[in-house]
C-alpha cells in the first residue's frame, strides 16, 4: 500500500511539473530535427527555412578551427546560414536589425583556455525576436559541443580522431537486411530517444538523492515505512515518468515526423521501458556510491555523451574498427539502439533478445548495488 | 520517562558531535534543547530517530529500544526537521495528505486530520496552493503541519523558527504550547534563548556536544544569580569613573561600552546607592538604569564565556 502511495505522489509531482517534463522532450525533438537534417544530404527537409546567424571568431589558436570547418559543412549550411562579422558590435547590430537570429561568438582566449585545461565556451547571443531560430542555433552548437566532448574523451582512450564527414554517413549503416535503409531522421530519432532516456539518470539522482541526503529524507526515514517501500515506490515512479517521456517522443516522431518505428511498436516500447530502468538504476547507483548529488550529476553529464558517441548516436561510426568498435559494447546506448534497429528493420531477433537480457542484467546489478550502498549509508 | 538517553557519544571523523550526553524527558513536558549553532542538537535528534548511527551509549523511547520496535515507535513520533522537509510542488493539502498516509491515516480520519493540521497552522485557506508561492514562515508552518497530523505522543522540533517573521514565530510558539496541551510531549530545539525561556519547562543546554547544564528554568538561573548585573546609561564619559566604581565594595567587574556602563556585583552587595554616588560625584548624569535579571543567555555566558549567538 505504501509503495502505491509513494509511487502515486512521485509521478504526480513529475507530471505536474509540465515545464520540466516537456523540456526533456523539447531538446531531443530539436536535436532530431537538426541532426536529422544537418548530417544527411539524402534527407532534405524543405519545410524548415534556413536560419541566418552571425559568426565572430576572435580566437587565433587552432582549437576553433574544427568549429570553422563544422559550420562550413554543406549539411549545416542547409540549416543555418553563417555570416562572418568583423566585430562584436557588428553582430549585435545585426541581431538588433533582425538580420540574424543569433550570433555565435568565440572569444580570443578560446584555444588558450582549452590548453590550460579550462573550458572553451562557444557563446551564443540570442535575438529576442526569433526564439525558434535561436534555439535551432543553440541545438547546432550543442550537438557540436557534445560530439566534440565525446571525441575529446575517447581520444584519451585510444587515438581515434574521427572527422566530420561531408558524405552521408548514414548510408553506411549496416542494418538493411530487408533492403530498407533508415533515413537520417529515422536514425537520429532512435539515437536521440535512447540518449534522452539515458539522460533520465538525472531523475534517479535527484529523487533518490533527495530522499537519502536531504531533509525530506529525514521525514521519510522517520516515518513508519520500510526503506524498501520507499525505494521501490520512488523508483517505479521515476521509471514510469521516464517511460512516459519516451512514449511521447516515439509517438510524436511517428506521427509528426513520420519516423519509421516498424511494425513492432510494442516491443520497441518494451525496450524503452527496460532502458528507462537501466538509466534510473545507473543514476541511483552513482548517487548512492558517490554519496553526493553534485558528483553524480557531473559524472552522468560526462558518461551519457560518451555512451552516445561510442554508440554512434551523434553520427554513425559502425565499422570504424579499432578501440571504438570494441568499447561500444559497454555503452547501454549501443545495446538499446541496436535492439531497436533490429526490431524496426526486422533483423537479428536473437541478438535483440540477447541485448535485452544484458540490459535487464545490468539494471539488476545497478539496483542491487544501490540497495547495498544505501543500506550501509543508513546506519 | 518518554525518552532516556544514556551516555551517548557520536563522532564524525574528527568531530565529537555528541560527547557523553545523558538526557531524560518525562511525559507531558515541553523540553528545551538549547545551544549555539554547531552544538550538536541536530545530531542528537537524528540519533534518537535512528537516522544517524551513534558510537556509544543507549537510547530508550517510550521505554523501548528503537531498533527492536522501530515500526511502533516511529508511528508515535512526529518530526519537524531543521531544514524544510516538504514538497514544494505538491499543494499544502497534498503534502499533509501524503505524510498522513505514510503514518497510516486513511479515509475520513485522514481528511479530518488534514483539516485540523492546516487550520492549526493557519494554512487552511491556502491549502490548494503549492508551497513555492509561500513565504518563509508559511513554509515553516507547513513543515510543522506535516509532522503533527497523526497526533504523535512525541514531537521533535529542530529549530522550527529559524529565519521567519515575528508573526509566524508567535503563531508557531503558540501552536507548540497548544500541541502540548493536547497531549504531546515536545522536544524543542533552538539557539534562541527567549523562545526556550518562554515555552519550555525543563531545559538542557549543550555546547560542543556536551551537556553543560540542565534543570528547570529557575534552577538554571539560580546557578548564576550569585551576581547582579547593572546597566547604566550615562551622559558623558569620565576616565576616572571606571576605576572609581571598581573600588566600590561588592563590585566585581566594571566596563564601559560607549555611553553604557556595565557593572557586575556580588549578590546582595547592597551597593546601588554607593555606585550612584560615585557617578554623580564625577559630574556625570545618569540617563537610564537597568538592573538585569538572570537569563538563560546569562547562564550560557557564565558557563562558556561566550554568547549564544556569536
Ligand atoms: N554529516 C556530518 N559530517 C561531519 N560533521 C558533521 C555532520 N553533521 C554535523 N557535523 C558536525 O557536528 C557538529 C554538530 O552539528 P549539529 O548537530 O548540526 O549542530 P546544531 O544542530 O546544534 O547546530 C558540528 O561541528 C558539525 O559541523
Ligand atoms: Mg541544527
Amino acid at each position: 500500500m505504501n509503495i502505491l502511495y509513494i509511487f502515486y505522489y512521485t509521478i504526480l509531482r513529475f507530471i505536474r511539473d509540465r515545464k520540466g517534463f516537456m523540456s526533456m522532450l523539447l531538446l531531443p525533438v530539436v536535436v532530431i530535427l537538426v541532426l536529422g537534417t544537418a548530417l544527411s544530404s539524402t534527407f532534405k527537409h524543405s519545410d524548415i527555412s534556413i536560419t541566418p546567424v552571425a559568426y565572430l571568431n576572435l580566437d587565433n589558436g587552432t582549437a576553433s578551427n574544427a568549429f570553422n570547418e563544422f559550420i562550413k559543412l554543406e549539411d549545416i549550411e542547409e540549416i543555418i546560414s553563417v555570416k562572418t562579422v568583423a566585430s562584436y558590435d557588428e553582430g549585435i547590430e545585426m541581431i538588433r536589425n533582425r538580420e540574424v537570429a543569433a550570433m555565435i561568438y568565440i572569444n580570443e582566449n578560446y584555444t588558450q583556455n582549452l590548453k590550460n585545461g579550462g573550458t572553451g565556451d562557444i557563446e551564443i547571443i540570442k535575438s529576442q525576436h526569433s526564439s525558434f531560430g535561436a534555439s535551432v542555433v543553440s541545438s547546432v552548437i550543442d550537438s557540436y559541443v557534445n560530439a566534440a566532448n565525446a571525441i575529446e574523451a575517447s581520444g584519451k582512450l585510444g587515438n581515434f580522431i574521427p572527422q566530420f564527414s561531408r558524405s552521408d554517413s548514414v548510408k553506411k549503416m549496416p542494418i538493411n537486411s530487408t533492403g530498407r535503409t533508415p533515413t537520417s531522421m529515422d536514425y537520429y530519432s532512435v539515437t536521440m530517444l535512447v540518449m534522452t532516456i539515458m539522460y533520465g539518470a538525472h531523475y534517479g539522482i535527484d529523487e533518490l538523492g533527495k530522499d537519502y541526503f536531504e531533509s525530506i529524507g529525514q521525514r521519510l526515514k522517520s516515518a513508519p515505512i520500510k526503506s524498501y517501500e520507499m525505494y521501490v515506490g520512488k523508483t517505479i515512479g521515476i521509471v514510469i515518468t521516464l517511460f512516459l517521456q519516451a512514449l511521447i517522443l516515439v509517438l510524436f516522431t511517428k506521427y509528426v515526423f513520420n519516423v519509421n518505428w516498424g511494425n513492432n511498436l510494442t516491443e520497441v516500447l518494451f525496450i524503452c521501458l527496460i532502458l528507462s530502468m537501466l538509466s534510473i538504476g545507473l543514476g541511483v547507483m552513482i548517487c548512492m556510491v558517490s554519496s553526493s548529488r553534485r558528483k553524480a550529476t557531473s559524472l552522468i553529464s560526462i558518461l551519457v555523451p560518451v555512451f552516445t558517441f561510442v554508440a554512434g548516436g551523434y553520427f554513425p561510426i559502425d565499422n570504424v574498427g579499432g578501440i571504438i568498435e570494441k568499447i561500444k559494447y559497454i555503452s547501454p546506448n549501443y545495446l538499446a539502439q541496436r535492439a531497436i534497429f533490429n526490431l524496426v528493420y526486422e533483423a537479428g531477433a536473437q541478438e535483440t533478445q540477447f541485448f535485452l537480457l544484458i540490459m535487464v542484467g545490468i539494471s539488476l546489478i545497478l539496483f542491487i548495488t544501490s540497495a547495498v550502498a544505501g543500506r550501509r549509508k543508513l546506519q | 520517562m518518554i525518552l532516556k538517553i544514556n551516555n551517548l557519544v557520536k563522532r564524525y571523523k574528527d568531530v565529537l558531535a555528541v560527547d557523553n550526553a545523558s538526557i531524560s524527558i518525562a511525559e507531558g513536558e515541553i523540553y528545551g534543547l538549547l545551544g549555539p549553532n554547531g552544538a550538536g542538537k541536530t545530531t542528537l535528534i537524528s540519533t534518537i530517530l535512528g537516522l544517524t548511527k551513534y558510537d556509544e551509549g543507549s537510547i530508550e523511547i517510550f521505554g523501548k529500544d528503537l531498533k527492536k520496535n522501530e515500526y511502533e515507535i516511529k508511528k508515535e513520533i512526529g518530526i519537524v526537521p531543521q531544514d524544510l522537509a516538504i514538497y514544494l510542488d505538491l499543494t499544502a493539502y497534498e503534502n499533509v495528505e501524503y505524510f498522513g498516509r505514510l503514518y497510516g491515516l486513511r479515509g475520513n480520519l485522514l481528511k479530518e486530520r488534514i483539516e485540523e493540521a492546516l487550520n492549526f497552522t493557519g494554512l487552511w485557506d491556502r491549502r490548494k496552493d503549492v508551497p513555492k508561492k509561500f513565504s518563509g514562515g508559511m513554509k515553516r508552518r507547513l513543515n510543522i503541519a506535516c509532522a503533527v497530523m497523526h497526533h504523535p505522543k512525541l514531537i521533535i522540533m529542530d529549530e522550527p523558527t529559524v529565519g521567519i517573521d515575528p508573526q509566524s514565530r508567535n503563531l508557531i510558539l503558540d501552536s507548540v504550547v497548544k500541541l502540548n496541551k493536547m497531549g504531546s510531549t515536545i522536544i524543542y530545539t533552538s539557539h534562541y534563548m527567549e523562545e526556550v525561556e518562554a515555552i519550555c519547562s525543563n531545559i538542557t543546554i549543550i555546547d560542543h556536544g556536551r551537556v553543560i547544564a540542565k534543570g528547570t528554568k529557575e534552577e538554571l538561573k539560580s546557578m548564576i544569580s550569585f551576581e547582579e548585573r547593572l546597566a547604566i546609561d550615562i551622559s558623558s564619559v569620565n576616565f576616572n569613573l571606571v576605576d572609581g566604581l571598581k573600588k566600590v565594595i561588592g563590585v566585581k567587574e566594571c566596563s564601559l561600552n560607549g555611553n553604557k556602563l556595565l557593572i557586575i556585583s556580588e549578590k546582595n552587595a547592597n551597593n546601588l546607592s554607593r555606585i550612584i554616588d560615585v557617578i554623580l560625584k564625577m559630574d556625570v548624569e545618569i540617563k537610564g538604569l537597568n538592573i538585569e535579571k538572570p537569563t538563560l543567555e546569562g547562564v550560557f555566558l557564565t558557563l562558556t564565556g561566550r554568547s549564544l549567538r556569536d
